[in-house]
């Protein structure tokens, strides 16, 4: 019995040692994310993993000149520029995981809409810290932006960033506000088949927000594919073709613009509102947005 | 030295499949090895791929007896179909709790399938490489693929991600737990099958002669139609469709040892294990970074094999 109390005490002291050791200095603070998953990230994440090409923008905007912390991006981001030299971890539905594992992230951005939830909780329990984004509305597209400066440390010059984008954004609401005659949009992103902006994706907010009507506002999907007879039924004032390349001139849009001539019966058609609008700062909800909503606005209600 | 010429095949069956399961460690869509990579990764994935291998080859080989018609497996029958229906459904009904939520309901999918492919067989002559039975598989291939289509366009989608690329058959998804736990199943149903191979191997030769063999044909038919069903089940529910396996691992385990199933079972399944950890390999090195479905790979290899055992029962008639 004399032998029990040591017997306990130099395990509990290697126990405490062992708790100080893992506790010690901590350098990382709590996200609580858009799935509401409480994630430890460092405080200067500098090895970054993006698995949207959103993600990336968005994470290079609160950057600015210290993008060699982003080490991974997901295929087909191209902005800025310089983060299509960046090593690819795959299609933002079809990730590599070996190719993120390997990368040894200290921060991943995903979202809830574009990844695959499977593969989040993949990286998750490998113990890959992953902040999820939601990116479905203007108030979690804000919300966002927060939370990724938050993610990497970034505070007053990122806050200034946001700031403004709020300002643009609230700006442009107070425009759009006053339009009196407001145009019915039709907004393609795919032709075949064809696929619009339906009510759950933020870009419907977008075309309420400059002032105008999206037909497919009502629809209880984000991108939903009706058929060409049910565009005819919605009759819109006006087709937006949408681009997913470097701008608006490529022949494949315009080829796209003119295959509505198909039905001469639809009003755009009729008053050649067919038109093809620049995507990418559309299409990404990053700092660019701004942009890409003043060209909405523009190819809807042109400079008035 | 007659317990060696016994024992050869096996050695270099296992043989076979410890080089492959290394070579699967070992490679995949990143070149440089991390340690992390290869425990967290590509073990569980390997352990999987060598679950649903050998799974497939003996659920290959089980159809191949029951009808007794070389061109049987589980994809082209259509009861893979069946059973991916059947998880579509589970997935959609939010069964997906545990592993076996979704098992159980793909293995009621392939059971009613091959329910219905057994009830067609009986009414057509489809023994002995007939190519009536694969027509009806056919049918039962797209009648499943559709409904599991009808299935995701009327479910919200989101609860449905990614199951494309499933149902093309990929082994991305294991985890370590998960792919253990496939393993001791199909190690307990490949044995509980191989304690069948007698009334296999008598029903190989056809109703007629496993009666005069003194076999209880439709007892045996039962248990084998299950027996399959359940190895269907557990690599459908983990793995997605993966095709062709089990055509082409029990037709050359055929060539080398012979039709009876005492050798055939165990050695289908290793090969079975070596073909798909060689494919899903394959998967993740052929278009670095990026990884294929394996079951793309297995059918790019697969299906001509089905045409030229096809063409050439043909010649032979």
């Amino acid at each position: 019995m004399r032998f029990a109390a040591p017997n306990l005490i130099v395990p509990s002291l290697w126990g405490a040692l062992f708790f100080l050791a893992i506790s010690g200095p901590v350098s990382a603070r709590e996200i609580i994310d858009a799935t509401g998953t409480h994630v430890q990230v460092v405080d200067h994440p500098n090895r970054i993993v993006t698995l949207v090409p959103s993600l990336g923008e968005l994470a290079s905007d609160f950057l600015g000149l210290d993008l060699q912390r982003i080490v991974g991006v997901s295929e087909s981001t191209d902005y800025p520029p310089a983060l299509k030299k960046v090593e690819s971890v795959g299609q933002y539905q079809r990730l590599s995981l070996e190719k993120i594992l390997s990368l040894k992230p200290d921060l991943v951005l995903a979202t809830e809409d574009g990844n695959f939830k499977d593969q989040i909780n993949h990286l998750r329990e490998l113990g890959v810290p992953v902040v999820v984004l939601s990116t479905q509305t203007f108030s979690e597209i804000e919300d966002s932006m927060k939370k990724v400066a938050l993610a990497l440390g970034e505070s007053d010059e990122s806050k200034k960033l946001i700031a403004r984008f709020e300002q643009g954004i609230a700006d442009l609401r107070a425009r759009g506000a006053k339009r009196q005659a407001k145009k019915k949009i039709l907004l393609e992103l795919d032709d075949d088949p064809l696929v619009v902006v339906g009510g759950k994706s933020f870009l419907n907010e977008a075309i309420a927000l400059v002032g105008a009507e999206n037909v497919y506002g009502d629809s209880s999907s984000g991108y939903p594919r009706p058929s060409h007879e049910d565009v005819m039924k919605k009759n819109p004032d006006m087709v937006l073709v949408a681009t997913f390349g470097e701008s608006a001139n490529e022949p494949l849009y315009l080829q796209r613009a003119q295959s509505w001539a198909r039905y001469p019966d639809l009003k755009a058609v009729q008053t050649r509102q067919v038109k093809v609008i620049y995507g990418n700062p559309l299409l990404r909800p990053s700092m660019r947005l701004l942009e890409g909503l003043a060209l909405l606005e523009k190819a809807i209600y042109g400079n008035s | 030295m007659e317990t060696r010429k016994v024992f050869r095949p096996y050695v270099i069956a296992i043989g076979c499949w410890v080089l492959s399961f290394i070579l699967a460690l070992k490679l995949g869509s990143v070149s440089d090895v991390d340690f992390s990579v290869v425990t967290a990764l590509r073990l569980p994935r390997a352990i999987l791929a060598t679950a649903v291998g050998m799974a497939l080859a003996i659920a290959g080989a089980s159809l191949q007896a029951l009808f007794s018609n070389p061109l049987c497996e589980p994809y082209t029958l259509g009861i893979s179909s069946g059973s991916a229906l059947g998880a579509v459904i589970g997935f959609s009904l939010g069964l997906q709790w545990m592993v076996s939520g979704l098992a159980l309901t793909a293995f009621i999918g392939a059971i009613i399938f091959m329910g219905i492919l057994y009830f067609f067989s009986r009414r057509t002559d489809t023994g002995s490489g007939n190519l009536s039975l694969l027509l009806i598989g056919v049918m039962l291939g797209f009648l499943g693929s559709s409904m599991v289509a009808l299935c995701l366009a009327v479910t919200d989608s989101q609860g449905l991600q990614g199951i494309m690329s499933w149902l093309l058959g990929d082994l991305s998804r294991a985890r370590l737990a998960g792919s253990s736990l496939s393993l001791v199943s199909v190690l307990l149903l490949s044995f509980a099958v191989w304690n069948h191979r007698k009334d296999l191997d008598a029903l190989l030769m056809g109703e007629e002669t496993a009666v005069t063999l003194g076999v209880n044909v439709n007892h045996a038919r039962r248990r084998i139609i299950f027996l399959s069903a359940m190895l269907i089940a557990v690599s459908v529910s983990a793995a997605g469709m993966i095709g062709f396996v089990g055509l082409v691992v029990p037709h050359f385990v055929r060539k080398m040892v012979g039709s009876l199933h005492q050798k055939m079972i165990p050695l289908c399944a290793i090969w079975g294990a070596t073909v798909l950890v060689l494919a899903d390999m394959a998967a993740r090195v052929v278009a670095r970074p990026f990884e294929l479905p394996v079951g793309a790979v297995t059918a790019v290899i697969g299906a001509p094999f089905c045409l030229w055992v096809i063409a050439r029962r043909r010649t032979v008639e």
